[in-house]
């Protein structure tokens, strides 16, 4: 339990929160300099 | 509602707001200046407008509200919105800006015109839906304002829409983008450290997010899971599995379709800036999202436990969060503020949604199509006249329906997602993509929407948000009609950047 959350909901929805900034992250990291 | 203080600070703001309508004028030289404010947009001028047009009355109003009704299955709501800006930034508008700075476009309508070689048929189709939907959301971004305004000031709802369509109206005219960027600014800026601001006091007020979970939990325990089970057991329950995902697809991709975000990739001045403007735009964006969120639920929460009373009616969830945070704000200097903040989301949005629709008209329809030999400066006339047209039109419909707020801007985001997310996809990615493909997939798409969407409301519930029927059709009719006609000009394709990849291939 976290801030009285099951740790399905804790999971889900930072897991799916968290893999979208590690790719908006990749995504600025790759992008191309001078393009 | 309204004390002086409060009716003061609400005055100065939009004082402030027509000022730099006034300063935004001087700048306006040509067309290519009112409609894409002379490609100058800066980093966070750029940034802040993406957030701020897709973030509208529905943010402040309709979240907590959802927040309010449904508990934690509807948070993914507050994941995909502000994809939505990254969305449409990473895989629509990289390539967008490039092609539109090398071909000068200065509507998404131009590159269709120009991909498909469609200079009339798919510009004039795509124009056409594009106002429609536009103008349906525009209704529900005015009658937004008037909830926000009834309740301030409590005055009449025509006199709310009049009010506000004369504020917004006026630096809109007069300003263009220029004057909406800026003020979008402004606005986006207030919105973000107010509701970062003024949330937590709220939170707090409510026990704190560990309580406020427990409560709701005691409530329904599906309200602290990550979505409903299947079948819907209760009016409020209607976020399951598979409903989300239809949810998720049309937040995500059909708000970064919509017309007046999208627009916006055009006017960015460097493409650079589309190298961290996805990540600070989500995260911004999110933090924003769950913090109403979290209102939406403590004010239930206060409610559950009898320390609030929200009005007694049909919609009472869509002033969760202003009377949550009447009951928060420590002083009445905050409250003043926080009054700007609700008013900055809902204009914010509609401002764009004018200006879209006003140069969507006198750019693609009044010179593309019907007087192509029209010189520039009355071509920036009819765009100006356009935009207060535009407003008197959706002032007239909002006096009508408060009702069928949520109702209207689904039905908006849904038509969006069903005739643009396609062509400009398959545009983009697809060198099989052809004109009679896009045409095909554009107007089923149209029609399927309003099919699907009319049956889902007043027939039958559909499993699915509607709007999933009516893309599916879209991207059939492109393939299957793409697949048996001819294909567009090498030459076109190469110019347009057409084929699988982001970045062009040096």
């Amino acid at each position: 339990m976290l801030f009285g959350l099951p740790e399905l909901t804790v999971y889900t929805v930072g897991g799916v929160v968290l893999i979208i900034i590690i790719l908006l992250i990749i995504w600025g990291l790759r992008f191309p300099e001078g393009d | 509602m309204a004390d002086p203080i409060t009716v003061g600070i609400i005055i100065l703001y939009c004082i402030v707001l027509i000022g730099i309508g006034g300063w935004a004028s001087r700048k306006i030289n040509n067309t290519e200046d009112y409609i894409l404010a002379g490609r100058s947009l800066g980093f966070w001028v750029f940034t802040i407008l993406m957030v701020a047009s897709i973030c509208s009355g529905m943010t402040l109003v309709g979240v907590s509200g959802f927040g309010y009704s449904s508990g934690w299955p509807g948070i993914w709501e507050q994941i995909a919105v502000p994809l939505a800006a990254a969305f449409c930034i990473t895989i629509f508008g990289v390539k967008l800006h490039r092609v539109g700075r090398e071909n000068g476009y200065l509507t998404l309508e131009d590159y269709f015109a120009h991909r498909f070689e469609s200079a009339r048929e798919l510009r004039g189709l795509s124009a056409i839906a594009g106002i429609t939907v536009s103008l349906i959301y525009l209704v529900g971004q005015y009658t937004a304002i008037s909830i926000v305004l009834v309740w301030l000031f409590g005055i009449e709802h025509w006199q709310a829409l009049i009010i506000s369509g004369i504020i917004i109206t006026a630096y809109t005219v007069v300003g263009g983008l220029y004057a909406v960027s800026w003020t979008t600014l402004l606005q986006g800026g207030l919105l973000i450290a107010g509701v970062i601001g003024i949330t937590p006091f709220l939170i707090a007020k409510a026990g704190g997010l560990t309580h406020i979970n427990q409560v709701l939990a005691g409530i329904d325990p599906n309200f602290v899971q990550p979505w409903f089970p299947s079948p819907v057991y209760a009016p409020y329950a209607f976020a399951t599995p598979e409903f989300l995902l239809s949810f998720g697809l049309l937040l995500t991709v059909g708000l970064a379709c919509a017309p007046h975000v999208i627009n916006n990739v055009l006017a960015a001045r460097e493409t650079t800036y589309f190298k961290w403007a996805p990540l600070i735009a989500f995260l911004v964006y999110l933090v924003v999202m769950f913090l109403v969120k979290f209102a939406g639920f403590a004010v239930r929460v206060l409610v559950e436990e009898g320390t609030l009373v929200l009005p007694d009616a049909v919609n009472a969830q869509d002033f969760a969060f202003m009377y949550g945070v009447e009951f928060a704000a420590p002083n009445v200097f905050v409250w003043g503020i926080f009054a700007v903040i609700v008013l900055a989301a809902v204009m914010s949005t509609t401002d764009r949604l004018m200006l879209t629709i006003g140069t969507m008209f006198s750019w693609d329809i009044y010179k593309n199509i019907l007087h192509p030999d029209a010189p520039d400066a009355k071509v920036l006339r009819i765009s100006k006249i356009s935009v207060f047209l535009a407003a008197g039109i959706s002032l007239l419909l909002a006096i009508n329906p408060p009702e069928m707020l949520a109702w209207l801007i689904w039905m908006g985001i849904g038509v969006m997602l069903s005739t643009f997310a396609v062509p400009i996809l398959a545009g983009l990615y697809w060198r099989g993509a052809t004109t009679k493909g896009a045409l095909a997939s554009m107007s089923l798409g149209l029609i399927g929407s309003g099919v699907f969407g009319y049956y889902h409301q007043f027939i039958d519930k559909l499993p699915v948000h509607f709007s999933l029927y009516s893309v599916t059709l879209a991207l059939l009719a492109m393939i299957i009609v793409s697949l048996l006609t001819k294909k567009n000009k090498p030459e076109v394709l190469d110019a347009t950047m057409t084929g699988w990849y982001i970045f062009k291939k040096n």
